[in-house]
């Protein structure tokens, strides 16, 4: 029934106007189950029009459902209509699957304390649950859409929702910066969207996916505007999967609350950039730099966010930094033309991304809102938890790419369109890219696997095993812990959509919407199947081989090395809980002592051992406690000039601030900006008004104070003027007369 | 004498004057009702100016409907010439919607209420008469007659004690530039008169005679008649009126002063520009349109640098002010069309972010963003609105604002992909500057406000049926803009198909 896709974005637009317009009249616990319900049916309704196919067997795909003029204007006609084929469906159950899950998830998460430190109000409560549903019917606009434009609507609300949930914990700084920053970031690819919607209007006469991508239009013509188009909807798609050069926004937006972050910032808004890509593939596949470009950014994005996340202290950066990274390997698929292998990895990476991040949001809500993995610990041993334990032990072996999780299918579909040895038949390679090329990117790839394997199992080491943590865990409600279980079987049993030699749903299920959009409707295409003929054997040993090479030296550093003790003293980038709400509140205490006694040197010497081994930082400089008998550990001597160490910390805080992208964009963009509006709005205007009040004003108030002095009222100096005049008369008449 | 007879256009511009005359006398009657009575003025003026749109409707009708003539002074050419097309009809159905917000606004007003509702209303009918007018001369008349009421508005009820030399400031600006107008209009109506015949400045038949003009002549007159609309809009380097007086004017005022007032100067660029001198708008629709960009970009940088949040709305409306008349030297039906929708998108958009303004300042008694934050938690309903109108302004898909901006921006991609790529640098600093505002105000860390108005509530219920039914318009054109594009685009293809024709003498 492809008519219920008008349901699935309906329901929660109803959950959003319904708890924003009556929520005060709803209790807590009401507006939640309202908002799960909202999704959930909106789930079913994606269901009914997922089995579709049973009833129309061949080519299905309806575009134009509910249609209706948008805006007309000469001869730009620009309608609402959605679509329900197959790439618009299966995206609407991944939001719906997990935004439904993730929405039950919440109900247990928003009751207690906050990430800001604060109780949640019941008012924080159904704001959060009005701003999921928000996002859920932005993100199911976006995808359902059958038009560019419409696509740009939900891609706008999905940044705003964003908006709204990166800067929930509304009166902290940081959280409001990031809101604003990744909203600003955002507004850059729709721009770049609009452009490219204009790009396409003008050269195909329609914004409209069935019209404007016909092999007709795609095929005709110099062919420029298709290099044109690809190079602005991948503005778009880069701004908003936080791709280089525009990622920077991701790790900040973790301010948000942790099932915000695995909902749009892991499993779905973050995807839609690769969303874009496949939906727009007659356009990337038929443009010669696209096909460069794409996998190159991802390349090097999947590279670069790795690198990062191996640095990080904080358990929600690694996870973004890992998001990154993973978009970066869709992009590569998605760049040279496996859509199906990207479109396998969004789902899969949806499944157990939202998995390992909800597990460790189970994590942070029970250590009371610690983010820092190095107060963390030992938390393998405690009962209470041991369903975020597993949960997150199979998110990361099946980020990992260790069999048979789902990460390993969808991963190893993805590194098998890139042959390590340049050995691309024509098979393999429809576009004719360079098989060097190809085999470059993808020992990019292995490189990213590995490293992959290594920071995750670092992560994991910090948190689960070693020394017990100080913190006292709490057991979470047990619709937290159910929705881990599904996750975790999800994680697992989603890699069986397509397994390489036996079968290959997701190829079946795709064939309509890329074989009716390909615009050389050939044999070939120009897509890359998954392989279904069973993976080079070289390179899946390969494959495994990185993911299990990074799990052993993480498990074998953390274990019998000082890597830990050496974590503890690496700089911190964002803050306790704690710190940030007293600056938030604005307030400067004295830092709590450390709790041992500090006036003996043993105290001293025990506060040490203490924050080494519960990863606490040496406390700030605080000019009031100078002279004071406090814990603050000063050196003992000065330290040995050490470029190996220096050099190795420089190194740590390189990858810790993403490379420092974040200062050169302040230094380039924000800084400037913000100065020359200063300069303009407080200087240049102001000089303006003064210029023209006393510039012009003045020059007619002294032109009329020197006029007026000849009005004296003496009748001598009219006289005067009057026998001047006649002189000056005589003189011209006398000479005209003369000259002629 | 059938209905369509029936003097409505003077009619609809007329009413708010004799009321306004009324209500300067009326000092015997009680306030209350006075102020009842002026907003059932305004009401009535809502509903003539559906009634003058109502032909518009449904079908492709174009060109003038309604209207009356009577002859005036013949010597020079004024006759009392009134008639409305679909474009001018939409400008009045928000003028009087604003007149209506602005009256419905100001009933709170303390000093001297009645002359306030009268000079709105007087200012509102002298916009409208701005819109109607199809006599070249009539229209400067009208122009000038808006000077009138805006002048006492900021000067008498302005807020601080610059009120005064902003108000000067305002009116010698807009002055300055209309005289050319005026010197333009006559020689106008010198030249293009026949030897003998009578003066005439009618606007169809002055459109029929322009092209017997050379190519030079055009030019500057269509320079005299920009001189005037330049300063109105206002264009980049002919702003430095508005800030101040902006920021000195009283809110309700605003909705007609930044709502309703600037677009008579960009509908006098499209009616007396563009579709008057073709030829001479599309010789210098690169410069203006490097006015419009710069005034674009040059106002949201200054946006983004203000502290106040008055005045940050003031360039935030300059800025956007630039981006339409950007649409209107696209000279092309999307570029056109979406300068109409963008100037009754804007007119909704900014007088409501200046009243919410004004109902936060009543509040916390500062404008001063520094000053602000972390209100949402006071008064959350205040917030959300806020919220929605500052997303409507920066563009936000789905909100009406963005309709006018696809089209405009559409329509100088059409022109020059140039023009789009510089227009979109201005829509990404909106984003910036709007969220720097809202969140300045509303999120963040929590100030100490000595003079916050601790006791004061959420929205009341004025308040709601104040911004409730603007907020509808702004999902409503944000949803469907086809429900005003689709009057307007008849009107706009067969005006641009007319006077390219005339300009290319085909």
């Amino acid at each position: 029934m492809p008519e219920a896709i008008g349901l699935v974005v309906l329901l929660p637009l109803l959950g959003f106007l319904g708890i924003a317009l009556f929520g005060p009249r709803m209790s807590q616990r009401g507006a939640a189950i309202f908002a799960c319900a909202m999704v959930g049916l909106a789930f079913l309704a994606a269901v009914l029009t997922a089995l579709t196919p049973l009833f129309y067997s061949d080519n299905w795909g309806s575009y134009g459902l509910y249609k209706y003029d948008w805006t007309l204007s000469g001869t730009w006609r620009v309608t609402f209509g959605l679509a329900a084929d197959p790439l618009s469906v299966i995206m609407a159950l991944v939001v719906t699957g997990v935004g439904f899950l993730i929405h039950v998830y919440s109900i247990g998460y928003m009751t207690e304390h906050g990430e800001d430190g604060h109780m949640h109000t019941e008012k924080d409560y159904r704001r959060f649950f009005a701003y999921m549903n928000l996002f859920v019917f932005a993100m199911l606009l976006l995808v359902t859409a059958d038009n560019f434009v419409w696509l740009l609507v939900g891609w706008g609300n999905v940044g705003l929702s964003s908006f709204l949930l990166i800067g929930f914990y509304k009166n902290r700084p940081s959280a409001v910066a990031a809101a604003r920053k990744a909203f600003v970031m955002n507004t850059i690819g729709d721009v770049g969207l609009l452009l490219g919607i204009f790009v396409i209007i003008a050269n195909t006469g329609s914004a409209s996916f069935s019209a404007a991508l016909t092999s007709a239009n795609l095929t005709s013509g110099d062919g420029s505007w298709r290099e044109w188009a690809a190079m602005l909807l991948l503005i778009a798609a880069v701004a908003k999967s936080a791709q280089f050069p525009l990622q920077t926004w991701l790790p900040d937006a973790m301010e948000g609350p942790t099932p915000v972050s695995a909902l749009i910032h892991a499993a779905t808004m973050v995807t839609a950039g690769v969303y874009l890509i496949v939906r727009a593939h007659p356009i990337f596949g038929n443009s010669t730099v696209a096909l460069v470009v794409v996998p190159i950014i991802g390349a090097f994005t999947a590279f670069y966010a790795a690198t990062c996340a191996l640095a990080q202290t904080d358990l929600k950066r690694v996870l973004a930094y890992s998001t990154m990274s993973q978009l970066g390997y869709m992009f590569m698929a998605a760049g040279v033309g496996a859509y199906e292998a990207a479109m396998f990895h969004l789902v899969a990476h949806a499944f157990f991304k939202a998995l390992l991040f909800l597990a460790a949001g189970s994590i942070i809500h029970s250590l009371g809102g610690e983010q820092d993995m190095r107060n963390m610990g030992g938390l393998r041993k405690q009962p209470a938890m041991r369903m975020a334990w597993i949960g997150f032990t199979i998110g990361a072996l099946a980020l990992s790419g260790i069999p048979p999780f789902a990460g390993f299918f969808s991963k190893e579909s993805i590194l098998g369109v890139f042959p390590l040895f340049g050995q691309a038949t024509e098979n393999y390679n429809p576009r004719g890219l360079d098989p060097i090329f190809l085999s470059v990117i993808g020992w990019v790839g292995l490189l990213t696997a590995f490293m992959t394997a290594f920071y995750m199992f670092r992560a994991y080491m910090l948190v689960f095993e070693g020394p017990q943590t100080r913190l006292h865990p709490h057991s979470n409600p047990a619709n937290m812990s159910f929705v881990l279980a599904v996750l975790s079987v999800l994680s697992v049993v989603g890699g069986f959509l397509a397994m390489p030699g036996l079968w290959n749903f997701l190829h079946d299920w795709f064939q309509p919407v890329l074989r009716v959009f390909d615009a050389n409707a050939g044999e070939r295409g120009v897509w890359f199947p998954i392989q279904t003929n069973g993976l080079e054997i070289v390179e899946l040993v390969l494959g495994v081989g990185a993911g299990v090479a990074g799990i052993v030296i993480a498990v074998g550093l953390y274990t019998f090395t000082r890597q830990r003790a050496a974590d503890a003293l690496q700089p911190t980038l964002t803050g306790t809980a704690e710190e940030q709400q007293r600056a938030a509140e604005g307030a400067v205490q004295p830092r709590r002592a450390t709790g041992a006694s500090l006036l003996t040197p043993r105290g001293l010497e025990e506060a040490e051992i203490r924050r080494v081994i519960a990863g606490r930082n040496l406390s700030p400089v605080n000019k009031r406690e100078v002279g004071l008998p406090t814990g603050r550990i000063l050196p003992a001597a000065k330290p040995k000039f050490n470029p190996l160490k220096l050099g190795q910390q420089a190194m740590t805080a390189f990858l810790l601030y993403g490379w420092g992208f974040d200062l050169i964009y302040k230094m380039l963009f924000s800084w400037p900006g913000e100065m020359t509006g200063r300069l303009i709005a407080r200087f240049v205007d102001q000089e303006a008004e003064k210029a023209v009040d006393y510039g012009l004003g003045g020059m007619a108030w002294e032109g009329s104070k020197a006029s007026r002095k000849t009005e004296t009222g003496l009748v001598r100096n009219y006289a005067l003027g009057i026998l001047l005049g006649t002189v000056a008369l005589l003189i011209y008449v006398a000479v005209q007369t003369v000259q002629r | 004498m059938t209905f369509s007879d029936f003097p409505l256009v003077t009619i609809t511009i007329f009413l708010p004057f004799v009321a306004a005359t009324f209500l300067l006398t009326a000092s015997k009657l009680n306030i209350r009702a006075l102020y009842w009575l002026s907003v059932l003025v305004a009401v009535v003026n809502l509903v003539l100016a559906f009634v003058l749109l109502s032909p518009f409707l449904g079908n492709a009708t174009t060109g003038f409907k309604w209207g009356e003539e009577v002859s005036w002074v013949k010597q020079i050419g004024l006759r009392y010439q009134v008639s409305v097309d679909s474009i001018s009809a939409w400008l009045i159905v928000l003028t009087a919607l604003l007149g209506l917000v602005a009256v419905f606004a100001g009933g709170g007003v303390a000093e001297r209420p009645r002359y306030f509702w009268a000079a709105l209303l007087s200012l509102e009918g002298a916009v409208i008469g701005v819109f109607a007018s199809t006599n070249l001369l009539l229209f400067y008349i009208f122009w000038e007659v808006m000077l009138i009421p805006a002048y006492f508005l900021i000067s008498s009820w302005g807020e601080t004690n610059f009120r005064v030399r902003a108000a000067i400031r305002f009116v010698l600006f807009t002055l300055a530039g209309s005289l050319f107008m005026l010197v333009g209009i006559l020689f106008l109506a010198f030249v293009t008169t026949p030897a003998g015949a009578e003066f005439s400045l009618d606007y169809l038949q002055v459109q029929k005679n322009i092209a017997n003009l050379s190519p030079e002549t055009q030019n500057w007159l269509f320079l005299a008649f920009a001189a005037a609309f330049i300063v109105k809009v206002p264009l980049l380097p002919f702003h430095s009126w508005l800030p101040d007086a902006y920021a000195e004017a009283p809110a309700p005022a605003l909705a007609l002063i930044a709502g309703a007032m600037p677009k008579t100067g960009a509908y006098g660029f499209l009616r007396f520009g563009v579709f008057l001198f073709p030829a001479a708008a599309a010789e210098f629709a690169p410069w203006l349109s490097a006015l419009a960009l710069g005034g674009f970009i040059y106002g949201a940088l200054a946006a983004l640098g203000e502290r106040d949040i008055k005045r940050v709305l003031a360039y935030s409306s300059f800025s956007h002010m630039g981006f339409i008349a950007l649409g209107i030297f696209a000279i092309n039906s999307q570029g056109v069309n979406g300068a109409v929708l963008q100037m009754i998108n804007h007119g909704i958009v900014t007088p409501a972010l200046f009243l919410a303004a004004a109902a936060l300042y009543t509040r916390t008694g500062t404008n001063r963003l520094d000053l602000l934050g972390g209100l949402q938690d006071r008064w959350p309903r205040l917030g959300a609105l806020f919220l929605v109108l500052c997303l409507a302004s920066l563009g936000l898909p789905g909100l009406n604002q963005f309709a006018g901006e696809f089209l405009i921006i559409g329509g100088s991609f059409l022109a020059s992909p140039i023009y789009a790529a510089i227009a979109v640098v201005g829509v990404v600093l909106a984003a910036w500057y709007f969220m720097r505002l809202f969140q300045g105000a509303w999120h963040g860390p929590k100030p100490d406000l000595l003079q916050i108005n601790a006791g004061a509530t959420d929205m009341r219920r004025a308040e709601f049926v104040l911004f409730v039914p603007l907020v509808l318009l702004i999902v409503l054109l944000g949803v469907a803009p086809s429900l005003v594009t689709g009057v307007l685009d008849p009107t706009v293809n067969e005006w641009l198909r007319q006077t390219t024709q005339l300009a290319l003498g085909r």
